[in-house]
């Protein structure tokens, strides 16, 4: 069979940032010990008019410009997000029409918490590998919602990823994909409510890390592969800790996991969190490493891929602007207008 | 109304303008008629959203808090900017991202995907092209 | 085959301003019944009436005022029409009855002009003010009308350092001329300072830099040169009357510190008038915004263009001086009831010819300019004696 991949790929993360301190400040909160449990130290926040849909069209351009794909050469688009815009009416329709995508496109809106942005890439790979489409665009992207004075607040982020998925011309080949499914219910967030519930500690064991390790071991398995043979490793970021922790439980050395962890810098920014690490990632890639990217969507289910980078990706990356330099250029909000920008009145 | 936002997507969402066949001149709003020679013979031409600031001002009572109709989604005060895009054609824009103090004339900017305004809560959501400083 | 010269016999207008206790129709009413007690005619001798409005229908929730004022007015069975070109809508109704009255088939109309601006919040009537832009391109995205001329000024200044204050003399100039009119919406003294300091509107536009949201009505009767000799001792020639137009969309103009359409008025007028700069006496010009005070002098010819604001600031626009602007107190002082405009200028010119203006000029020959949105109307009138 042909070997599918990664033909492009592009992130978007907005310009404003709150730190942490600043929630914690006004909330009266201890900022010091909020950092030190969640290992984050700021968060991307959106422009008062961006949302997923915007970003999705923005990081993928960038990934469409990568790939030199035309828009009306794409043939699926499926987009992963817990903030959709609508209830009711596609975010897929809104991207594409903004793309100038192909009209003859298999496209849907998924949620499946963080993880739907990696769920859209098993489904656009899938529709390539079986021969019913050339390209396709896979979207993880969201603007994550936190009740106020939650400690999720100090991490809930906005961002996105687009990944350009396609039989030619690849950056990054996907060698395998598998995905570990339970019923476990550490998250959620009922219709029509503004802001998600969690079960606390309950999000870690049984959750996080049980899915990403069984997920991660049995892609391993597959793939016979050990964690040395990996030169970049990405998990979910919900926040500083897990993934580092997960990355120590099965094996895995700093130095795998550091082009891939933003979350200190960015915040948990939901569907996007792990495809972003994997843009940073290919960024850094050397032709054959191989990279794991592993994310989490509370629920629970962890989605987990192997790719190889190809000798296309260092030429391919060269004109565009690294994840690492997009978050330099950053504006710092107080709360107050932090609030008024997420409209968060609470 | 969703009939106005769905027949302008082209140029709201893309900044899809037109071409005259005969003069090659380019307008932004499409022309279905050439203003210079007269042609009906128009095709469709997408400008790459790169352009600089000809003109701005910064809105300091504007509409957005007018809740009666179609609600801005954008900071108040709010920029707008006339750019000269690369291709030749002026449009009027809202800046994004953007503070008054980093404004000026002759500024280099790039087109942005942004929501442009809503009405209300409930209503349907226009999108359309901001501009950030490039 | 155009014969006779045409005439304003009679003039009438409401006080302009925040009107509480009249609405719509009584304002159009009581200045329709002011021109014709003016003209000293028989309501029975008018034929025809013209109304200049830009948006009753947004303001007051009322369309079909064309016959709603005729009938209200006693004026009923004559045909009435209602004139729409956003803030020209005054000047293009004086245009429509000029023309029916030049082809020979009236001898006696009324050219009217009437807005209710306050019924509203002052942000609807920003947003109503700003259907006289493209709604999909500027209005909808958030272009104010003070936002579209303030794009203008600061290009203005960018390019003929024109400067804030010079603009702010337009104001104050305006405001002083305002002080002995009875019909002025503000008369209050007022200096440069002031104009700096009132609250940004969009930058560089000041609240003192705009005209106000007035209501009120004009209107004058338009009669053929018989009738007019005879009913008329001083009957006001209507010598030139010319209309341009121009792309709505600021954007899509060719240069954004001169409205194209003014100075193709205006040439077209100074033809029809056999006439040039040199022969008018005084200005009534469009300064909805101080900067349009400015562009209309150098669009017109009376200054080369970028020397506008010098010309304000050397005070050669002030009533006695070379070229008196506004001497009404203009849109800016007077108020600026958007279909009433362009008719209050008419009025305007008509009391300064008969030599019973407020601010007498002394003059022999008038112009008038109206502009439409942020240029793409202008309509140009000279007025003799």
């Amino acid at each position: 069979m042909k070997d599918v991949g990664i033909a492009g790929y592009g992130a978007y993360i907005p310009k404003f940032r709150i730190k942490v301190d600043e929630i914690a400040r006004s909330w009266g909160r201890d900022a010091d010990s909020l950092k030190k449990s969640l290992c984050v130290n700021e968060k991307a926040v959106p422009g008062i008019d961006e949302d997923s849909a915007t970003m999705a069209v923005e990081a993928s351009k960038h990934a469409l410009s990568m790939g030199k794909v035309q828009g009306s050469s794409i043939q699926a688009l499926f987009i992963g997000s817990e903030s959709h815009p609508y209830a009711v009416k596609p975010t897929a329709t809104i991207v594409a029409e903004a793309l100038r995508l192909s009209r003859g496109l298999f496209s849907a809106d998924l949620e499946f918490a963080c993880q739907a942005g990696t769920s859209s890439m098993q489904i656009v790979y899938s529709m390539i590998k079986s021969g019913m489409i050339g390209y396709g665009l896979a979207i993880g992207t969201d603007v994550a919602q936190a009740n106020p004075n939650d400690a999720l607040e100090c991490t809930a982020s906005a961002g996105s990823a687009s990944m350009l998925l396609g039989s030619e011309n690849i950056l990054a080949r996907i060698e395998a994909t598998y995905s570990f499914t339970t019923d476990t219910p550490d998250f959620w967030r009922r219709q029509n409510q503004p802001y998600p519930k969690h079960g606390g500690q309950f999000t870690g064991k049984p959750a996080y890390y049980r899915h990403i390790v069984e997920c991660t071991q049995k892609i391993m398995e597959m793939t016979s592969s050990r964690p040395d043979d990996f030169a970049h490793v990405v998990f979910h970021q919900p926040n500083g800790k897990f993934p580092v922790e997960a990355a120590r439980m099965l094996g895995f050395t700093e130095r795998q996991t550091q082009n891939g962890l933003l979350v200190r810098e960015i915040g948990n920014c939901y569907s996007a969190s792990s495809l972003i690490g994997l843009c940073s990632v290919l960024d850094e890639a050397e032709s054959s490493q191989r990279i794991l990217l592993v994310s989490y969507g509370s629920g629970a289910g962890a989605d987990g891929f192997v790719f190889e980078a190809t000798g296309l990706l260092p030429e391919a990356r060269k004109s565009f602007m690294k994840v690492k330099d997009m978050m330099k250029n950053t504006v710092y909000l107080p709360y107050e207008k932090y609030a008024r920008q997420s409209k968060k009145y609470a | 109304m969703p009939a106005n936002i769905w027949r302008r997507m082209p140029s709201f969402y893309s900044l899809a303008g037109s071409e005259c066949m005969k003069c090659s001149s380019l307008y932004f709003p499409a022309s279905k008629v050439c203003k210079k020679c007269g042609s009906q013979e128009i095709s469709e031409r997408v400008f790459e959203g790169a352009g600089e600031v000809v003109t701005y001002t910064v809105v300091r009572q504007g509409f957005n808090d007018d809740s009666e109709n179609e609600k801005l989604v954008c900071n108040s005060p709010y920029i707008i900017s006339i750019v000269k895009l690369m291709e030749g054609p002026m449009v009027t824009a809202q800046m994004a991202d953007c503070e008054p103090e980093e404004m000026k004339i002759g500024a280099r900017v790039k087109a942005v995907f942004r929501k442009i305004s809503e009405e209300g809560e409930e209503g349907l959501i226009r999108y359309g092209y901001k501009f950030v400083l490039a | 085959m155009l014969m006779g010269r045409v005439a304003i016999i009679g003039a009438g207008m409401t006080k302009f301003g925040q009107l509480w206790n009249q609405g719509l129709v009584e304002l159009a009413v009581e200045a329709n019944m002011k021109a014709i007690e003016d003209s000293g005619l028989d309501r029975k001798q008018i034929e025809a009436l013209y109304i200049g409005n830009m948006s009753s229908g947004l303001f007051t929730r009322q369309e079909h005022i064309s016959s709603l004022i005729a009938d209200s007015s006693g004026l009923a069975p004559i045909p009435s029409t209602r004139v729409e070109a956003a803030c020209a809508s005054g000047a293009v109704s004086l245009r429509q009855a000029y023309l029916a009255v030049k082809s020979g088939m009236y001898d006696a109309v009324i050219a009217a002009g009437v807005e209710k601006m306050t019924d509203v919040t002052s942000t609807m009537s920003t947003r109503i003010l700003s259907t006289a832009s493209s709604q999909d391109y500027e209005a909808s995205i958030g272009a104010t009308f003070p936002g579209l001329y303030a794009m203008i000024a600061r290009m203005h200044m960018h390019r003929f350092s024109t400067s804030e204050e010079q603009l702010a003399m337009v104001a104050v100039k305006n405001h002083r001329n305002a002080l002995n009119n009875p019909y002025a919406h503000l008369r209050k003294s007022i200096k440069v300072d002031d104009v700096m300091n009132s609250a940004k509107v969009a930058d560089p536009i000041k609240l003192l830099d705009c005209a106000p949201i007035s209501d009120g009505a004009a209107a004058v009767v338009i009669a053929s040169e018989e009738l007019a000799r005879k009913a008329c001792d001083t009957p006001v020639w209507i010598e030139a009357s010319a209309q341009a137009s121009d792309s709505i969309s600021l954007h899509n103009r060719e240069d954004l510190v001169s409205l194209k359409a003014s100075a193709v008025a205006g040439r077209e007028a100074f033809r029809q008038a056999r006439s040039s700069i040199r022969d008018i006496d005084c200005l009534e010009l469009h300064d909805c915004f101080t900067i349009a005070e400015v562009l209309a002098l150098e669009d017109l010819g009376f200054v080369e263009k970028g020397k506008g604001g010098k010309l304000v600031e050397e005070g050669l626009t002030e009533i006695g001086a070379k070229i008196p602007v506004n001497p009404s107190g203009g849109l800016k002082a007077k108020g600026h009831p958007i279909g009433a405009s362009g008719i209050a200028q008419a009025i305007e010119a008509t009391m300064q010819l008969r030599g019973d203006a407020f601010n007498n000029t002394n003059s022999q020959r008038i112009l008038t300019h109206n502009v439409g949105g942020s240029g793409a109307t202008a309509v140009v009138h000279i007025f003799g004696r």
